[in-house]
């Protein structure tokens, strides 16, 4: 049995530990924290995590997530993604905005299952919208097939002011203006996805992207 | 500060009666659940003046309660959201029209959608302060007729929306129908995010080629939303706490009626049920400062608002530059709608 140094943890201030806070104020301080409704700003204002039940196996999930192409399916305006480089960077348009560029880069761990997409508009050197999304076989956690899906968004400080605003098409409203809708965009675009995946993986059709042959 | 009630209510609204066809296929055609909602709303005519329907709703309340205009009149104070003229408010043509004999005029130009709890606290502070007795409180609307109707305004999507009306009350000096409290805050940073815009690129004053509408900064949307949404169940429950009750213990909420989120939001975030939220957004549409007499009148009218309930006013405006709430025990006095 490891045994904690309790003097060392006494160190740190406002820890609740069962060594020092009680159960009996631990209920006060749950219930103290538990609210019948909760302002969007204080669930979605620093982290905008969505997350969904998938009626398709994690792999599948995998494999379609990490092809940088079913971005142009299941986002609601990224498109038209081509190689900018060697390494794995994209760029494409994102319809939402004007003449808007988006640069993309997979960072992906099949083990794990996890595909994160490393963006940003307008240039493609500094990839700071990073969109970290992780699959769990559903029948871990909910004891069923198919997968879960978590999407996690952090706002970075670029959102609320652009630093390569020279780089940006003129009069065009800025990504970072919209934060406060993400929690709903995001839940859009991951039903896109949950409906994408279902359909083809409950038909036994390929799970895509349906790319036009020769079109890449 | 000494109690005051609102010893009436009354509403005028303009005649002529708005349906969704007058804009044309563009409304039809529209997708955005944002300007959907509304059935009818009422339009000022081009030779009707907000004067007018201030006076005519007055008069009501002077029948009502048999005043006399040379005595039983203090205080005028109006709010019209697009003037009758753009240099002189309209309070000294309604006094004038009312035979009245008062001893302050204010015509305001701020805090739209809640001018009438702003006017209410105005009327107070004097009220208080300059052993005054009553006060008329005027809130008139008439940007839809004036702005909205026009031929290149009325195809834009949100044209629909905006409904003209007038809500009058009668404040005095005693107990029976109290304003129990009473709560206002402004946020100076948000009163450039809406505006005057014209196509043409004109000044709201010169000529030009463009009628010209009401706007909200487009890169502010997201933000306004969020802003608003907060903003008036904040207000609100302060407002509540204030009064000394728990939001639960409200019979009814009334509020600004921008579209149909906002008040469903409204209600969800203070959790009452759809029935405890009154609104005429259906009818009226957009009645922005009108909105919350308006409704209070006509609910008072129907019976909805019986003797001792306790009913929370509250909005916010523009883009959220402002938002008030106060906290009415209505007890039962005149109305008329």
């Amino acid at each position: 049995m490891a045994i904690i140094n309790e003097v060392e943890m006494s160190k740190i201030p406002n820890l609740k530990r069962v060594e020092i806070t009680s159960k009996d104020e631990m209920g006060g301080i749950l219930s103290d924290l538990t609210h019948a409704v909760y302002p969007h700003d204080e669930l979605y204002g620093e982290f905008c995590p969505v997350h969904t039940y998938i009626d398709c196996p994690p792999e599948k999930v995998f494999d379609y997530m990490s092809n940088v192409h079913s971005l142009e399916e299941w986002s609601y305006s990224v498109r038209d993604l081509v190689p900018a480089d060697n390494n794995g960077l994209f760029v494409g348009k994102d319809k939402i905005g004007d003449n808007t560029k988006i640069y993309c880069k997979m960072v992906t761990n099949k083990e794990a299952l996890l595909v994160d997409y490393h963006c940003a508009w307008d240039q493609g050197d500094d990839l700071w919208m990073i969109y970290l999304n992780r699959i769990v076989p559903a029948d871990l956690v909910l004891n069923k097939p198919g997968s879960v899906v978590f999407w996690q968004n952090c706002r970075h400080p670029h959102y609320d002011n652009n630093p390569y605003k020279d780089k940006a098409p003129k009069g065009r409203p800025w990504v970072g203006d919209f934060w406060d809708m993400f929690y709903a965009g995001h839940m859009v675009e991951l039903m896109n996805l949950k409906r994408i995946l279902e359909f083809r993986h409950a038909h036994n059709l390929p799970i895509g992207p349906f790319i036009e042959e020769g079109s890449v | 500060m000494k109690p005051i009630s609102i010893a009436a209510i009354a509403t005028a609204m303009p005649i002529r009666e708005i349906d969704n066809e007058f804009f044309g296929q563009n409304l039809k055609e529209s997708k955005n659940k944002m300007f959907m909602g509304t059935n009818k709303r009422r339009h000022l005519g081009r030779d009707d003046n907000a004067s007018d329907l201030i006076v005519r709703a007055s008069k009501k309340i002077m029948d009502e309660l048999n005043l006399d205009g040379g005595k039983d009149i203090d205080i005028i104070i109006t709010n019209v959201s697009i003037p009758d003229q753009p240099f002189n408010g309209c309070g000294a043509v309604v006094s004038e029209q009312l035979g009245a004999k008062v001893k302050y005029i204010f015509d305001l130009h701020n805090t739209g959608c809640v001018s009438f709890i702003h006017m209410i606290d105005l009327a107070r502070a004097l009220m208080t302060a300059n052993n005054v007795k009553t006060a008329l409180v005027a809130s008139v609307q008439s940007a839809a007729g004036r702005i909205f109707s026009q031929e290149d305004v009325k195809t834009r999507p949100q044209a629909a929306i905006p409904g003209d009306g007038c809500g009058v009350a009668y404040l005095v000096n005693d107990d029976k129908s109290p304003i129990i409290s009473l709560v206002q805050e402004n946020y100076p940073a948000y009163s450039n995010d809406m505006y005057a815009s014209f196509e043409c690129g004109r000044k709201w004053w010169e000529a030009g080629q463009s009628s010209g509408h009401i706007d909200f900064n487009p890169a502010k949307t997201a933000k306004i939303t969020v802003r608003g949404n907060k903003l008036v169940p904040t207000i609100s429950k302060q407002a509540c706490k204030e009064a000394g009750i728990r939001t639960e213990d409200l019979d009814y909420l009334i509020t600004n009626q921008p579209n149909i989120f906002f008040l469903r939001n409204w209600r969800e975030a203070l959790q009452l049920s759809e029935e405890k939220h009154l609104h005429t957004f259906e009818k009226y549409a957009n009645l922005f400062g009108a909105g919350i007499p308006v409704t209070l009148c006509e609910n008072i009218h129907n019976n909805r608002v019986q003797e001792g309930d306790i009913i929370c006013l509250s909005g916010f405006s523009h883009a959220g530059d402002y938002a008030a709430a106060c906290i009415l025990k209505w007890g039962g006095q005149a109305f008329i709608a």
